[in-house]
This record gives C-alpha cells, sequence and structure tokens, in this order.
C-alpha cells in the first residue's frame, strides 16, 4: 500500500516537474524570438542614428540612401524583403521596407547623388509597422558648399 | 549474518507520507515564487510594441513640427493613447515644452519623449 501511494506521489511529481518544465522551454522560446526581434531593430535604429549624425552629407541613390562623409561612405539598399548596410562589413536586416521617402527642406527628394535633410522609412518586421524618422542637421559650411 | 542484516533494515528511518507532502507543498511554494518573478523579469525588458511606441513618438513629434501644429491633444494610435501636452516658456513665449506620453489600455506609461522647440 505504502509502494504505491509512494509510486502515485513520484508519478504526480515527475509530470509536475515535466509540465513546467515545457512551460518554462515555451516562455523562454518566446522570449528569445521577441527579443532577438526588438535586438534587430534596436540595431537598426542605433546605425541609421549614428550614420545620419556622424556623416557630413546624407543623399539619396537609385535603390536607398548613401550617408557620405570624409572618412567613410555608408550605403544603405533599401528591398522589399530586407535593408542592406554597406560600409566595411556588410549588414542585412531583415525588415521588409513598405515605404522610404527622403526630403529636402520640406521637398521629396528623388534624384540620386543630392542632398537629403529627412528621411522616413517605413518598415514591417513580421505583422508590426515599424516608422524610423531621422533628420540631418547640416553644419552651415556644408549648407554653403551644397548651394553653391 | 542474515539476521543482522533483517535487525538494520527495520531500524531504518524513512518520512512519513505527511514529511513528504509538506516537503511538496514547501517546494511547490518556492517554486511558483521562482516563476512569478521569471515572468516579470522577463516582461521587464523593452517589448516590441515599446520599441514601436517609441518610434511614432518621434514620428509624431516630426510632424507636428513640420505642420507647426502646436497644441496639447489626445491622438488614439491602435490600443493606445499618445497625450501631447504643449506649454510655452514663462520668461519665452516662442519657447515651447513638447511632452508625448503613449499609455497603454490600462493606463500604464508605455514610451515617452520631451522636446523644446523654439517656434
Amino acid at each position: 500500500m505504502e509502494l504505491v501511494i509512494a509510486m502515485l506521489i513520484s508519478s504526480v511529481v515527475i509530470s509536475l516537474t515535466y509540465k513546467t518544465y515545457s512551460i518554462y522551454i515555451g516562455l523562454y522560446g518566446q522570449y528569445k524570438k521577441g527579443t532577438s526581434r526588438v535586438e534587430e531593430l534596436s540595431l537598426l535604429n542605433k546605425l541609421l542614428t549614428t550614420d545620419i549624425r556622424n556623416c557630413e552629407r546624407l543623399e539619396a541613390s537609385s535603390d536607398g540612401f548613401v550617408c557620405k562623409s570624409l572618412r567613410n561612405t555608408v550605403e544603405y539598399t533599401l528591398n522589399e524583403e530586407y535593408m542592406i548596410r554597406k560600409c566595411i562589413i556588410t549588414d542585412t536586416f531583415h525588415i521588409r521596407i513598405l515605404s522610404s521617402t527622403l526630403f529636402w527642406k520640406d521637398k521629396e527628394q528623388t534624384i540620386p547623388q543630392q542632398p537629403a535633410s529627412q528621411i522616413i522609412i517605413e518598415g514591417l518586421s513580421d505583422s508590426d509597422t515599424i516608422n524610423y524618422n531621422f533628420t540631418k542637421w547640416y553644419g552651415s559650411d556644408i549648407l554653403i558648399q551644397i548651394n553653391q | 549474518m542474515a539476521g543482522k542484516i533483517t535487525n538494520s533494515i527495520r531500524k531504518l528511518k524513512a518520512s512519513s507520507l505527511i514529511e513528504i507532502t509538506v516537503a511538496m507543498v514547501i517546494i511547490t511554494f518556492i517554486f511558483t515564487m521562482a516563476f512569478s518573478i521569471y515572468v516579470r523579469v522577463i516582461a521587464s525588458d523593452l517589448s516590441i510594441s515599446e520599441f514601436k511606441m517609441v518610434k511614432k513618438l518621434d514620428q509624431l513629434s516630426w510632424e507636428s513640427k513640420r505642420d507647426k501644429r502646436f497644441i496639447s491633444e489626445d491622438i488614439i494610435e491602435n490600443n493606445y493613447t499618445i497625450e501631447k501636452k504643449i506649454t510655452t516658456d514663462s520668461s519665452n513665449s516662442k519657447l515651447l515644452l513638447m511632452e508625448l506620453t503613449a499609455y497603454d489600455q490600462d493606463q500604464k506609461i508605455v514610451a515617452q519623449k520631451k522636446e523644446l522647440i523654439i517656434e
């Protein structure tokens, strides 16, 4: 009798442990998936912020935009399925680009190699729409160069 | 020899059912506490909805500046409410403080942005 009860208790404990383990694994899987998405989007946000802030000129290109400076040039290629950042190394961000618009003095800039002061990118990650909005603040020396 | 073994088995101490049950209850209690802490730690991390709202506030800030729409208002965005509050500096009427706060359905702050604007 005691052995049967001990076995029953053991089976309850084992099944509870397994159930808890499977819940933990499921939760961790969801957490990992969510954080990797946020990590990728945050990294893209950080890179775009620093590239646009540090460049001397933000220019439109045929398939995206370019951040030009004396030291290096960072080229962004926008695609329906992903975004590519070409610098010393090439990075691919898995974000679907729904639309991207460049502006110069509140007017849309579509001509390649022409300067832009504002960029708006609408992307889709899984089912979430993310809006990236950046302003390039130019120094007066660069503005004089552009206007010449 | 065999008799000695039988005696030692009879003297062996074991836990009673009540002791085991009490131990199980304590273990379950500790486990529940640990689980709730784990869930709270995971929930405190930046979620995709929070990131989305941070970027949404950036966009709203830019749109307000572009359209020169410097008025306090509430904007409904999916399940979130964005409160836009504009206050003027007492010493300089052209200096504005724009505060954007995004609330979820439970009125919990999801994202916040403050910006000084010269009109």
